[in-house]
């Protein structure tokens, strides 16, 4: 259905240099302090506790556990949404954690998130075509006609048909809202796409329908995706490497096939078991995409 | 123009159940204008009856309002028995005052509530917010009447303003500059304390909107195109934090003659609220009548104009009439 046609090598090294990787997470960690009432400090709530990951261009790593364990801070880390309490992300060999804003700026448009819950990442105010514009507007990057006609061309790659350019956004279904989201994401040509769950609240056509597109993106654009996700088998479908993340920690890491075939944690034993069924029903090292 | 006629037509039924409700509940209260007249021994009964018959109070509740109907239509909205003269002849100069004092209080409780919730919702959970926080529920739980008394023995101990009234005594000597002045001073402990009573409501509602639209995904993601603070909140937050604010601008709308009526008698302020007061007392109930539909009519005209900026504002309603 939404398999890759050639099935990945197992024995594929995974262990990417420097030089390869478009991203690289050194040591993240983030701490969110929780403020008392009067005074100053309060209670730590610790989100990420050393998190190590790297993505080599072109390729996708999920990003999988628990609600709570810490994957949308990661992703938010990550677009530098939020500011890391310790260490670094580099991104096609610069450090974006030490940037200062304005400089920032220049590499938005080439990291870009999908977040979770399409109907509630749109403005409802915006027709479908001014959302996928909006990134251009906000950047300053063409005149209003380019931006349009930018905005329809993303909207006809991501397979929304050009009559629901001028619909609001609550005239959409949840698959085309989804779309939509993508197709934002897309309009500034970025090279990493960020998707935290992409495939939350969609049935599971739809759920088949979105990842054989984001497959068909990579593809067509070399795209490196950082896919955070619950479901096992929809995540599997679309990684080359997986990391199991519990508590703020990336517990497991490997190619995607030897994860779901043979996890050591048993915290990865547990998710696969939920996932697939218990170990017959596992998908082999082989066919996992 | 298709939703501005059915507002308008909502508006208009509104407003003729409110009188048919005002004049019934006024009518079953029990007592009224001349039951105290009654009591004196050197009035007859038969001048007050014939009082009542020159005033229609013996004809059927239907009849009656018939009768009010038709005054309301000539503009006159009945006829006051304590001052012997058609209501609106005694509305309107009161009316005036109360307008004056209400759009001057609720514009400034208004801007500061603005200028300071969306100062408190972009700086969430810092010492001010908290600050703020602690200061405007406090406020909300003093009554107006409080303030109103409290502003009134600093003005009485202070003498730096005015106690009460509108205008010094001999205002009407002095230049139009000094009587600016004069008036200014008279305006400023009323509208203080109009405003201390309104702006907690309003400043709750305003950091509350705006918060919730900063933390909405949508403002994430514009935040991650590297939209800056200032454009964030005024281009991203301000607009979709708006119909909730407009709704509520809209029923402020209403407070335009209801917010001062205590706050009136405490600073002898000539607008409505002293005339209402006395007219209740008094059981005048033409005047009630008058001045509960004028505040009808401004909660309709208020609500009126909300649902038209909600209209301009939000395009999921213009999809939803068009």
């Amino acid at each position: 259905m939404w398999r890759r046609s050639a099935p990945c090598d197992a024995s594929r090294n995974w262990d990417y240099g420097m030089s390869e990787s478009l991203l690289e997470v050194r040591e993240l960690r983030k701490t969110y302090v929780k403020p008392r009432m009067f005074g100053t400090g309060g209670a730590e709530v610790v989100a990420l506790r050393g998190v190590n990951v790297s993505i080599a261009r072109g390729h996708t790593l999920a990003v999988v556990g628990e609600s709570g364990s810490g994957k949308s801070t990661l992703a938010r880390c990550v677009v530098q949404l939020e500011p890391a309490t310790w260490g670094q992300v580099w991104f096609a060999g610069v450090e974006l954690t030490r940037l200062p804003w304005r400089q920032l700026r220049s590499f938005r448009s080439r990291i870009q998130l999908v977040l979770q819950g399409a109907s509630a990442a749109i403005n409802p105010a915006f027709r479908s075509w001014e959302v996928v514009a909006e990134p251009l507007q906000i950047l300053k990057r063409g005149t209003g006609a380019e931006q349009k006609s930018a905005a329809l061309e993303c909207m006809r790659q991501v397979g929304l048909p050009l009559d629901l350019a001028e619909r609001l956004p609550h005239q959409l279904s949840g698959g085309q809202l989804q779309r939509l989201v993508i197709a934002r994401a897309l309009v500034l040509q970025p090279e990493l796409l960020v998707l935290d769950e992409p495939f939350t609240g969609l049935d599971v056509s739809i759920q088949a329908q979105i990842a054989n597109l984001l497959l068909a993106l990579q593809r067509e654009r070399s795209l490196t995706y950082l896919l955070i996700g619950h479901g096992l088998p929809m995540v599997s479908a679309l990684a080359d490497e997986i990391a199991v993340m519990q508590g703020g920690r990336i517990v497991e890491r490997g190619a995607a096939g030897s994860v779901l075939a043979t996890p050591r944690q048993g915290y990865t034993q547990c998710l696969v078991s939920v996932a697939f069924g218990g170990a017959a029903a596992r998908p082999s090292a082989e066919g996992s995409r | 123009m298709r939703f501005l006629l059915h507002r308008a037509a909502q508006g208009a039924f509104v407003l003729i159940a409110i009188s048919i409700v005002g004049f019934l509940l006024l009518h079953i209260a029990p007592g009224e204008f001349f039951s105290e007249i009654r009591l004196n021994p050197q009035i007859a009964p038969a001048t007050v009856d014939a009082l009542r018959v020159q005033y229609g109070l013996d004809r059927s509740l239907p009849a009656q309002y018939g009768l009010w109907l038709r005054s309301a239509l000539r503009g006159d909205f009945g006829f006051s028995f304590a001052y012997n003269r058609p209501v609106s002849s005694l509305l309107w100069p009161r009316v005036r005052n109360t307008l004056l004092l209400n759009t001057v209080a609720l514009t400034a409780a208004w801007l500061f509530a603005l200028v300071l919730g969306a100062w408190a919702a972009a700086h969430p959970k810092g010492w001010a917010d908290r600050l703020s926080a602690v200061l405007t529920s406090t406020m909300l739980v003093v009554p107006d009447l409080m303030f109103a008394l409290a502003l009134l023995m600093v003005a009485v101990r202070t003498r730096r303003f005015p106690a009460g009234g509108m205008l010094g005594l001999e205002a009407a000597e002095h230049s139009l500059w000094s009587q600016a002045q004069d008036f200014s001073e008279h305006l400023f402990l009323p509208v203080l304390t109009i405003v201390l009573g309104v702006f907690p409501i309003l400043y709750r509602h305003v950091r509350s909107s705006l918060a919730e639209a900063l933390a909405s995904p949508f403002v994430q993601a514009a935040r991650g195109y590297g939209l800056g603070r200032n454009q964030i909140l005024f281009r991203q937050a301000f607009p979709a934090a708006a119909n909730p604010l407009i709704s509520l601008f809209g029923l402020s709308f209403g407070l335009l003659l209801s917010a001062s009526l205590l706050v009136e008698v405490v600073f002898s302020w000539p607008g409505l609220g002293p005339m209402l007061l006395e007219s209740i007392l008094a059981r005048d109930v033409y005047v009630i009548v008058g001045v509960v539909l004028l505040s009808a009519v401004l909660v309709i005209i208020g609500n009126l104009f909300a649902d038209v900026l909600l209209y301009w504002n939000d395009p999921r309603i213009r999809a939803e009439w068009q």
